[in-house]
Parts: structure tokens; C-alpha cells; sequence
């Protein structure tokens, strides 16, 4: 199945892009690290593995390799993106523990922050894409200016984590969103 | 909206070449969130393109039959 995936069409395409992600120490499995039949993936992988328990806190970024200078360029833009997620991760702010499908929550407001970072939280509202993926976290990122923008460090806080509570309560139960 | 100090204009760009002050900026935008900051954690590896995506797989799928490219692509 994973091979099969990996000579896939749409992991071609994917895989051309630069990504980051974050890591969680306890989501790591090395059992399927052994299943890795390739020597240089499964090694790679255990390095890797080796390197993570080692290094502070419960959560890593990682990025791929960029393989040219346009990519390297690049690898800034997704650096900050990955960490604005760990830096609300160690606020414990994570809608996608809520449930999986509020990860629209948490990717609106790592946009929004990054507009913000740029010193553009107000272009955020004239921002498009093609893109339909990025065309809805564009949408949950201008949901998240609304409330946010003009406000105070503390009262921004607030909001945040009030908005949290709000749908960890109303999980389940009826859909909740801003 | 009071702007960052630490990133103004063009100064900006060229401070952005220097994956350190990305730290730097991240703990500014904690500052202005109310945020607390680990400096320690904010390390971050590369890793192979094709590896990483599989890192993903690793770590969302309990059923390998279960995945699906929009899973992976959540992640992004």
C-alpha cells in the first residue's frame, strides 16, 4: 500500500513541494520503523528518531531539504509557519485535539499570525488563492483578524482561549465556529 | 495596531536571511500575543522530501489502508 502510494501521481506531485511538519515525540513508532525494508530510509529514520528523543520539549519541526536556490528562499516562509504552530502547541492551543476536523481552527489562526509577523494583518482581509486549501485556511485566517487585530497582547490571549473552551464544550454536541 | 519593532520595512527582508532571527520574531509575536516563549525548543530538522511526507504517514495512520492524500495534506 505504501509503495503503491509513493509511485502515485499525487505523491509526485506533493513531494515536489518544500513542507514542514510538526512532530510529536509520543506519535513516533519505531515498530514500523523496522518494517522500512530500503537501508537508507530506515536508517535516515532511526538517526532521525535517535536525534528527536534528544531534543527539548515534546514537539519538532521539521522541514524538508530544499534542493534549489528558489526553495531555499522559501524555507523561511515555512519555518515560521511550523513555528507558530509549535509556539501555540506549547500554549496548549490545538484545536485538532478537539477534533480532527477543527485543524481548519488551528491553521486560520498560524495564517493570520503570520500576516501579522510580516507586519500585513490588515492585508489579510484582500488576500485570495486558487488554491482550495489555501483558499479555506485563508478564510478561517481573516475569521481570526476580526477578533484579533486592534487588540491588546492580554486581551488577544483571551480571546484565543476562550474561543477554545467554547468549542471543546460545544464538541459533539452542536458546531460552533466563530 | 501597534507594529512589531522588529520588523519594519525593508530591514525586514534582509534580517530574514538569518534563520536565527526567526527565533527572534516568534518571540516577539508571542510577546504580542500574551504567549509564553521556550526559547530551548524552537530547533528545527531537515529532512528528505520524500521522507518527510512518509513521517506524516508514520504518524497519522494507525491502518496503513486507511491513508489518504488529504491526510498528508493537512499537515502542510
Amino acid at each position: 500500500m505504501l509503495d503503491k502510494f509513493v509511485q502515485s501521481k499525487g505523491f509526485k506531485d506533493v513531494s515536489k513541494e518544500l513542507s514542514g511538519s510538526i512532530i510529536k515525540k509520543k506519535s513516533l513508532n519505531t515498530a514500523l520503523i523496522r518494517k522500512i525494508e530500503d537501508n537508507r530510509t530506515r536508517k535516515e529514520y532511526e538517526q532521525f528518531y535517535k536525534m528527536v528523543n534528544k531534543a527539548p520539549g515534546e514537539v519538532v519541526v521539521i522541514l524538508t531539504k530544499p534542493s534549489n536556490n528558489r526553495e531555499r528562499k522559501k524555507v523561511n516562509d515555512f519555518l515560521i509557519h511550523e513555528y507558530i504552530h509549535l509556539l501555540l502547541i506549547q500554549n496548549n492551543i490545538e484545536f485538532k485535539n478537539i477534533g480532527a476536523e477543527q485543524w481548519v481552527l488551528d491553521e486560520g489562526l498560524v495564517i493570520f499570525m503570520e500576516y501579522y509577523i510580516h507586519g500585513d494583518s490588515r492585508k489579510i482581509m484582500q488576500a485570495k488563492s486558487e488554491d482550495k486549501y489555501t483558499s479555506i485556511c485563508l478564510d478561517y485566517a481573516k475569521k481570526w483578524a476580526k477578533i484579533l487585530n486592534n487588540k491588546k497582547p492580554k486581551e488577544r490571549k483571551r480571546i484565543i482561549l476562550n474561543f477554545y473552551r467554547k468549542i471543546k464544550e460545544k464538541h459533539g454536541k452542536e458546531h460552533l465556529c466563530f | 495596531m501597534k507594529k512589531l519593532k522588529l520588523l519594519k520595512g525593508k530591514k525586514i527582508q534582509k534580517r530574514r536571511k538569518s534563520l536565527n532571527d526567526t527565533k527572534k520574531d516568534i518571540k516577539e509575536l508571542a510577546k504580542q500575543f500574551g504567549l509564553k516563549f521556550y526559547p530551548e525548543s524552537f530547533i528545527f530538522y531537515l529532512f528528505r522530501k520524500e521522507n518527510l511526507l512518509c513521517m506524516n504517514i508514520f504518524q497519522d495512520a494507525v491502518n496503513l489502508d486507511t491513508i489518504v492524500l488529504g491526510n498528508l495534506l493537512k499537515h502542510d
